[in-house]
């Protein structure tokens, strides 16, 4: 871990040869570049739960499957809703996944004061270690985005997001 | 309740890793049809190895999971020393057999907390089971943190580790990163008592089936990364002789292939057959503690599979801080020669059982021909098997208990889908 315990972190989840996948450990690793706290985690959903509790606030970035258009981001300030849930992260394995990571890490008193969730929408998940266009142009403008923000864990600068 | 006509159906079971489905007609009680069906597609794993360099078998087999990467990395390291004659000597051994400790660890425990001790107390899942016993869960996430840690300082990381090589280490770790673990590993020994001890209190389905156990058998220890292929009916041979004696098969309804003895008897891999056949290889205080917990050699309940895992995670503790203690660090960290054309196997315990490599490389290293049969598929018909006891035993329960329970049946085997695929979605038909 790069960070002390009482700052927020950056955890990018995701497959990095599986293409798309590994959007989250790219935009991680970017960021760690750029002097923010971050880390890149390939591993199954309860991990999620040592790297986050005692932090006062995580950004949890993971590739989304489904019918979004590629690159779209989509942001989850309220873990509560529902829609958070019903969103397709594909890292899961074992069936424990980012949101019943965060259900147990609720259960547990083991989340961060403030948890933000970011999905890019991704193209490609097949095998390789290449982000699809689209796609590795988002994680571009979210480097850019949280790299020059005074305050990368601000609600209202992760809410606007949600509409790049 | 009425045995006439039956259907159930479940489209997609939780808590296993992967894909699958499980489909059943029942009538009058007895079950005239079962297929146990992998739908998640191949990954074609051997092909792509086909061309590549003997170095690169470890990391790509690793790929296969994320949860035993080390049982890859292993099974495919001692494969191609096998190929080229290298012996490897016991400090890296003694290395290799500590990593996979780690993995056993966070596996079973994962396994074991998380994914199945929600089954016996009839809760949905791991979040259920926080709410209402905190204390078990804050325990397994406590003993995966060290199982984690231990992949961490010997692998360079806890997924995929990168420090693995064929013929050992690229680099062996200190001693005091290594014996700083002791500590850590002996808390996870106490911790995991006391899980064994809350699991001894779950009611367990009461079932028996005939298995074919078949396991590794060490000389001395309760096997891990070494060991001849021994069974209950008496088998007992090098590693080189798994395809004379065991085969898999393509069956319609599957992708996975399905392993079965060369006469076609089924058979049973992982932890329940592990301590089956090497019981008396664990220590005397771990057999007593396995045993008041209600798992005595010659168990064949699969449910208990649950305190069989979660015996060897004890030992797996136990086993740790003794090479911890005893670590000197191998210098170099790697054993290499020559190259030369051969065909080489390996055979590990993964933690669901033994996991069988063969590779033929041409003199310049490169592969020929691979052939990886994981433990999933091994286990696979007599997964069918156990579905088809466990619907005709308790075939006088209500349709959704029932299918509660088969699957809690498929649960016991904590299948690796994708590893065989190589899993669920279950339709029972009663007739």
């Amino acid at each position: 871990m790069s960070s002390a315990p009482d700052s927020g972190i950056v955890i990018g989840v995701g497959q990095t040869e599986r293409q798309d996948d590994g959007v989250g450990p790219y935009v991680a690793r970017a960021l760690k570049q750029r002097g923010l706290p971050a880390v890149a985690y390939e591993g199954e959903g309860s991990g999620l739960l040592e790297l986050w509790q005692f932090r006062p606030a995580c950004i949890v970035i993971d590739a989304l499957s489904g019918a979004a258009p590629p690159g779209r981001l989509r942001v989850f300030t309220d873990l509560d809703d529902p829609a958070f849930r019903r969103a397709a992260f594909v890292h899961s394995t074992h069936r424990l996944g980012l949101p019943e990571a965060v259900a147990l890490g609720r259960a547990l008193g083991r989340l961060p004061e403030r948890l933000a969730v970011i999905g890019i929408a991704g193209a490609a998940f097949g095998f390789g270690g290449t982000l699809s266009p689209p796609v590795a142009a988002a994680a571009e403008r979210l480097i850019d985005a949280l790299a020059g923000a005074e305050d990368a864990f601000d609600e209202d600068l992760l809410a606007g997001l949600g509409g790049a | 309740m009425s045995d006439s006509t039956r259907t159930i159906s479940v489209e997609a079971l939780a808590r296993v890793e992967g894909e699958g489905r499980f489909k059943v007609r029942l009538e009058g009680g007895k079950v005239v049809r079962s297929e146990f069906s992998i739908f998640e597609p191949p990954r074609y794993f051997e092909g792509l190895l086909r061309g590549r360099s003997y170095q690169d078998a470890p990391d790509v087999t690793s790929r296969i999971c994320g949860i035993c990467p080390i049982a890859y990395i292993m099974g495919a390291s001692q494969a191609m020393e096998d190929a080229l004659g290298w012996q490897v000597p016991r400090p890296i051994a003694d290395l290799r057999r500590l990593i996979y400790c780690g993995e056993w660890i966070q596996s079973h425990v994962l396994h074991t907390h998380l994914l199945h001790a929600p089954d016996f107390l009839g809760l949905q899942d791991s979040i259920q089971l926080a709410q209402s016993n905190r204390g078990l869960v804050e325990n397994g996430l406590a003993a995966k943190k060290t199982g984690n840690l231990l992949m961490e300082v010997i692998g360079g990381r806890s997924v995929h580790p990168v420090n693995t090589r064929v013929g050992g280490f690229y680099r062996a770790p200190s001693a005091d990163d290594v014996q700083a673990l002791i500590p850590e590993l002996e808390r996870g020994e106490a911790l995991s008592v006391a899980a064994l001890e809350a699991f001894a209190g779950f009611d367990f389905p009461d079932l028996e089936m005939d298995y074919l156990f078949v396991a590794l058998r060490h000389e001395t220890d309760y096997p891990i990364a070494e060991g001849r292929i021994v069974s209950s009916a008496g088998l007992d041979i090098g590693v080189a002789a798994f395809p004379a004696h065991f085969e898999e098969h393509q069956v319609p309804h599957s992708n996975a292939l399905q392993g079965a003895t060369l006469d076609g008897e089924p058979y049973l891999v992982g932890p329940l057959a592990r301590f089956n056949l090497n019981a008396d290889r664990l220590p005397a205080d771990i057999l007593a503690l396995a045993e008041k917990a209600g798992l005595a050699p010659g168990c064949r309940n699969p449910f208990k599979s649950l305190l069989a895992r979660q015996v060897e995670v004890i030992y797996a503790f136990r086993e740790a801080a003794r090479l911890a203690r005893a670590y000197t660090p191998p210098e170099p960290g790697f054993v290499e020669g020559p190259l030369r054309a051969g065909t080489g196997h390996g055979i590990t315990e993964a933690p669901r059982g033994i996991c069988y490599h063969r590779y033929e490389i041409a003199e310049d290293g490169a592969i020929l021909a691979a052939t990886i049969v994981p433990p999933t598929s091994q286990n696979q018909r007599q997964i069918e098997l156990d579905l088809v006891g466990t619907v005709e035993r308790f075939h006088d329960l209500d349709d959704d208990v029932l299918q509660w329970r088969c699957e809690q049946a498929i649960r016991n085997y904590d299948p690796c889908i994708s590893c065989a695929t190589h899993f669920l979605k279950l339709d029972v038909e009663r007739a």
